[in-house]
């Protein structure tokens, strides 16, 4: 029995407002009141595995470049990105490993990876500076289930698993396959993050737009229309669980399909491992929280940003950063084995091939939807009950912008 | 962007046995998952048909052969028969789900990446 998702979430139902896509003082709002307040996602403890390894990622909406290092000791520090001498960037890759000192490329200033200034070149020609007072500017950076955050509110006071509250109980303890390596797709869309956000926050559009990729597989005799399974609301955050077409076959003429999947005891037709490899995953009492037989995954939205999803072949991330208004980085994750033979090679570029069309449709959409939006055409949008998490997250930024401290904004979506 | 396979002198464009999907090498064969995603983005749908065709016969034969060597120490030959069977792959999307070289109607060729942590 499905029940009213949007009325259990403690929301109305009429139409929601489009303003906050398109106007600079909602997206100046954001930026302090959300990405300058909230816990941010930065990737796994498993991109910075050894004493040494380090990665740069961007906060654009901030104007913020992250060091993020693994330190002596197995310390994961965060770091702004900038010289303490005339303010450029220390480093400038993405990434890397066996490094525990960083010298600066304009004039060599040296840092060590716990962010201490370790020597100034041609220090006799300053005026006294104190080095003990000139390491990188450090950022609040905790990991919660290897999953590894900041906060770039210096002040801030509330600590990460405060933040992920409830959320972080329920999901706590997933195993995770495959961890330590990924295939990313990436993307630099026209449309403000939001629309990205929505984009794979409900299933209502699956057999529709995905009608040839996925929405044979994600709708069925049993649910046409890929209803909602179960929704879980937690704080700022949230978890639906969608359906999966148990009946779902390769036609005919799919040959090279079949071949891919020959050698796969897989969940899912859209699965990165074999069915053994998942078994721990499966059984955990968050995944597919109804145990439901014709389920395909879980969406868990981590607010604002961060969507952990999960399914029978494996789990994948979306990270969505805004730029500016109107532009946006988008970043997929998907978690897969190694291959070592030519058979699983094959099976996991037919994978990432199928999965890269299927995000290819979504983000040809997002853009579409923001020009129509930005149109002013129209002033409100009419949602269902399976889009629950779109109209749940107008509500939250909402609150969000609202409150004066990230304490209350946590206290008023409570 | 223009990306081709090449095959060195002196070397066979593919193993023994393998000879009739030779044609298909040098614009196939291309090392790197984003890059052969390019190739079937940025031909016709009937030039990635041809492919499919004369592949799917052959790739369970070839994926059989190319067992017997290392999968990221293959000779050239080997290879780029490989990369060849991963190319069907991609072929396959436009022949057996979207019945259309690209995804209809989406920009193309900057929209988006994959990146991968080795190239295979």
């Amino acid at each position: 029995m499905r029940s009213n998702f949007t009325q259990a979430a403690g929301l109305d139902t009429g139409p929601v407002p489009l303003e906050p896509y398109r106007s600079q003082a909602h997206f100046d709002l954001e930026r302090e009141k959300i990405f300058r307040r909230a816990w941010l996602i930065m990737g796994r403890a498993e991109d910075v595995p050894n004493v040494g390894d380090y990665i740069v990622k961007e906060v654009e909406i901030c104007g913020a470049s992250i060091l993020i290092t693994h330190g002596a000791g197995g310390a994961i520090r965060a770091f702004h990105n900038v010289c303490s001498h005339r303010g450029n960037q220390v480093v400038w890759d993405t990434k890397g490993s066996r490094k525990t000192m960083f010298r600066c490329p304009y004039h060599n200033w040296t840092y060590g990876n716990d962010g201490k200034l370790l020597a100034i070149s041609d220090e006799k020609m300053f005026f006294g500076v104190d080095k003990k007072k000139c390491g990188l500017e450090p950022i609040q950076c905790e990991n919660w289930d290897g999953w590894i955050f900041i906060n770039l509110n210096p002040e801030n006071r509330v600590p990460l698993r405060a933040y992920l509250g409830s959320m972080g109980e329920f999901l706590s303890g997933i195993p995770y396959p495959n961890a330590h390596r990924s295939i990313k797709i990436q993307a630099y869309l026209k449309c403000n993050w939001k629309f990205l956000i929505d984009a794979f926050s409900e299933s209502y559009h699956i057999p529709v737009l995905h009608s040839k990729t996925i929405g044979p597989s994600f709708s069925g005799v049993s649910d046409p229309a890929s209803h909602l399974q179960n929704a879980e609301f937690f704080g700022p955050h949230h978890s639906i669980s969608l359906y999966g077409n148990p009946d779902y076959r390769p036609t005919e003429a799919q040959l090279v399909e079949k071949l891919a999947y020959a050698g796969m005891q897989s969940e899912n037709v859209l699965a990165a491992n074999q069915s053994k490899d998942t078994e721990a995953l499966r059984a955990h009492r968050s995944v597919n929280p109804g145990k439901s037989p014709t389920w395909s995954m879980d969406i868990n939205e981590i607010f604002p940003n961060f969507h952990l999803d999960v399914a029978g072949g494996g789990f994948w991330t979306h990270e969505i950063w805004p730029i500016s208004l109107d532009q946006s980085r988008y970043e997929m994750r998907f978690f897969v084995p190694k291959p070592e033979t030519v058979r699983e090679a094959f099976h996991q570029e037919h994978y990432i091939a199928r999965l890269a069309d299927v995000v290819l449709e979504d983000l040809a959409n997002v853009e579409r939807t923001h020009k129509g939006v930005a149109a002013r055409a129209k002033n409100h949008m009419i949602l269902q009950d399976n889009e629950v998490l779109i109209r749940r997250m107008m509500n939250l930024l909402d609150k969000f912008e609202q409150a004066e401290t990230l304490e209350a904004a946590l206290e008023a979506c409570a | 962007m223009r990306i081709v396979a090449t095959v060195p002198p002196g070397e066979r464009p593919l193993p023994a046995g393998f000879e009739e999907l030779e044609p298909f090498v040098t614009y196939w064969a291309v090392a790197g998952q984003n890059e052969r995603r390019y190739q079937r983005c940025d031909t016709t749908f009937d030039e990635i048909r041809r492919f499919y065709d004369a592949m799917l016969p052959r790739a369970d034969a070839a994926m059989k052969y190319l067992a017997n060597y290392p999968l990221r120490d293959m000779p050239g030959p080997e290879a780029r028969l490989m990369r060849l069977v991963l190319s069907l792959a991609q072929a396959s999307m436009a022949v057996e789900i979207q019945g259309a070289e690209r995804v209809p109607k989406a920009p193309w060729p900057d929209t988006v990446r994959i990146l991968t942590e080795e190239t295979l």
